[in-house]
């Protein structure tokens, strides 16, 4: 453990302690990383699966992958968050993708999924019902259909280049630009 | 140094998505390590990510915590059964159950012993030899990361002196291009009227074949002058040539190795005038 220490310096004080106690083997820490970033989780989760109870599922797959795997994630490398996050997207893309999934009626279509999640309210909702949760909404629509393709749909690039006949070097700056409205709206500094 | 091409290219958000080929998000975290903007940018980024994520938060159903640390404490305990201590049980236990006397139990106990130790010894040996390996695999990864990082400061210095030469005013940039126009080989010129100086910018140039070597030439009135040899060792640094005064043109042929002292027009490959 000596070496890893180092690498530890640019993550926060908590941060570091609980991979520490996470790579240790810790139930404690797991216990303690669960109540604070489950729901943040499952709200990712979510958004690419509708069925709540098939989400829980992918939310306890994601939570073991984290367990079995903190070993690999590299504080010096990037942020815990971030890194669970991805893993609950992959876990969750993968899920769409399984066939038990695509066979199951219940569970809504990957395309029908995240548009369902992203329905505007009809003519004469009040502003405040609007789905203040879904943080893409403050994109125009062809920025946000794009990073829905690109963050929640797992699509490369390519495929969306594609897809949305536009440019490869477009797609990039289109979802630079979308990060930056983002960061101004999620009041990122 | 200016890092906004990097920022701006939208390979940093690629990244931080966990969209860029391993090879790209490797170029991405030696840049992050180099330069604090990219790894400043980088949080800032995943930060919006998890902004997001909060935003959206939806609380799990209260069973959903039990099944996962359930499922924690059966992999952990799992774990526990280390192969050695099982090995020594079992032989114990089918050697002594049947018979009673000492000498026997004594026997028995001193085999039981003896593979304990074996397993002892095997274990540490193995133990020891997973340590070198890993230790040689660290010292591997260290040294490809060391080549990577100075092939990357290398560019990174070579870019910054394009830079400041093409934006030093005392400077005239001169465009070699192809004489072919279905060709596209050029290279870069500059040159200093008032002290001669002159440098030349080879990176577009394609390798040449062994026992050839490009030379560079200037013009006056048609007449051409050796303007000194392009190193074969690095086509990708920019690389100071001999003084030149009064050039109207620019040429680079491809020679024998060492050279010239007149120039074959067959030999042309680039060839630019001084605007």
């Amino acid at each position: 453990m000596l070496f890893t220490e180092e690498l530890f310096t640019t993550a926060t004080y908590n941060e570091t302690d609980l991979v520490y106690r996470l790579n240790n083997g810790d139930q404690q820490a797991m216990s303690e990383l669960y109540d604070r970033f489950s729901g943040a989780l499952l709200g990712v989760i979510m958004k690419i699966i509708t069925d709540q109870a098939t989400a829980e599922d992918v939310l306890q797959e994601t939570m073991v992958k984290i367990w079995n795997n903190i070993s690999s994630f590299d504080t010096s490398k990037g942020r815990l968050f971030t890194w669970m996050i991805n893993i609950a997207r992959n876990q969750s893309i993968d899920k769409t993708r399984s066939k038990s999934f695509k066979n199951t009626s219940q569970n809504s279509s990957l395309e029908d999924s995240v548009y369902v999640s992203e329905t505007i309210p009809a003519a004469g909702a009040s502003a405040d019902t609007l789905d203040v949760k879904n943080w893409l909404l403050h994109l125009p629509e062809e920025n946000r259909k794009l990073m829905r393709m690109a963050y929640f749909m797992g699509y490369t690039q390519e495929e969306i280049s594609k897809e949305l006949n536009i440019p490869l070097g477009t797609v990039k700056t289109k979802i630079r630009n979308s990060l930056i409205v983002l960061r101004k709206k999620l009041n990122v500094t | 140094m200016d890092l906004s091409c990097i920022i701006q290219s939208g390979d940093l958000e690629l990244y931080v998505m966990g969209m860029l080929p391993p090879e790209e998000a490797a170029k991405v975290e030696t840049l992050a390590q180099l330069f604090p903007e990219i790894q400043e940018e980088l949080n800032a980024i995943a930060q919006t990510f998890e902004a997001g994520a909060l935003q959206a938060a939806i609380t799990p159903s209260a069973s959903v915590k039990e099944k996962v640390m359930a499922s924690l404490s059966a992999q952990s305990s799992d774990s526990n059964n280390i192969p050695a201590a099982k090995v020594v049980e079992m032989k114990m236990e089918a050697v002594a159950a049947p018979v009673r006397s000492f000498s026997k139990l004594a026997i028995a106990a001193s085999w039981g012993l003896l593979i304990l130790l074996g397993g002892l010894s095997a274990y540490l040996y193995n133990n020891n030899s997973k340590l070198k390996t890993d230790v040689a695999t660290l010292q591997q990864s260290s040294a490809a990361y060391e080549e990577q990082m100075a092939g990357l400061t290398k560019k990174i210095s070579s870019y910054e002196t394009y830079r400041r030469l093409k934006s030093d005013p005392s400077l005239t940039s001169v465009a070699l291009a192809s004489v072919k126009p279905e060709v596209q080989q050029q290279a870069e010129v500059f040159w200093n009227r008032a002290t001669g100086e002159l440098f030349i910018d080879p990176s577009s140039l394609p390798q040449v074949p062994a026992g050839k070597q490009y030379q560079l030439w200037f013009l006056i009135d048609g007449k051409p002058t050796d303007a000194g040899m392009i190193s074969l060792t690095d086509l990708s640094t920019i690389q100071k040539m001999k003084e030149c005064r009064g050039a109207q043109m620019f040429a680079i042929t491809l020679e024998d190795e060492g050279g010239k002292p007149t120039p074959d027009l067959n030999a042309l490959v680039v060839a630019g005038k001084v605007g």
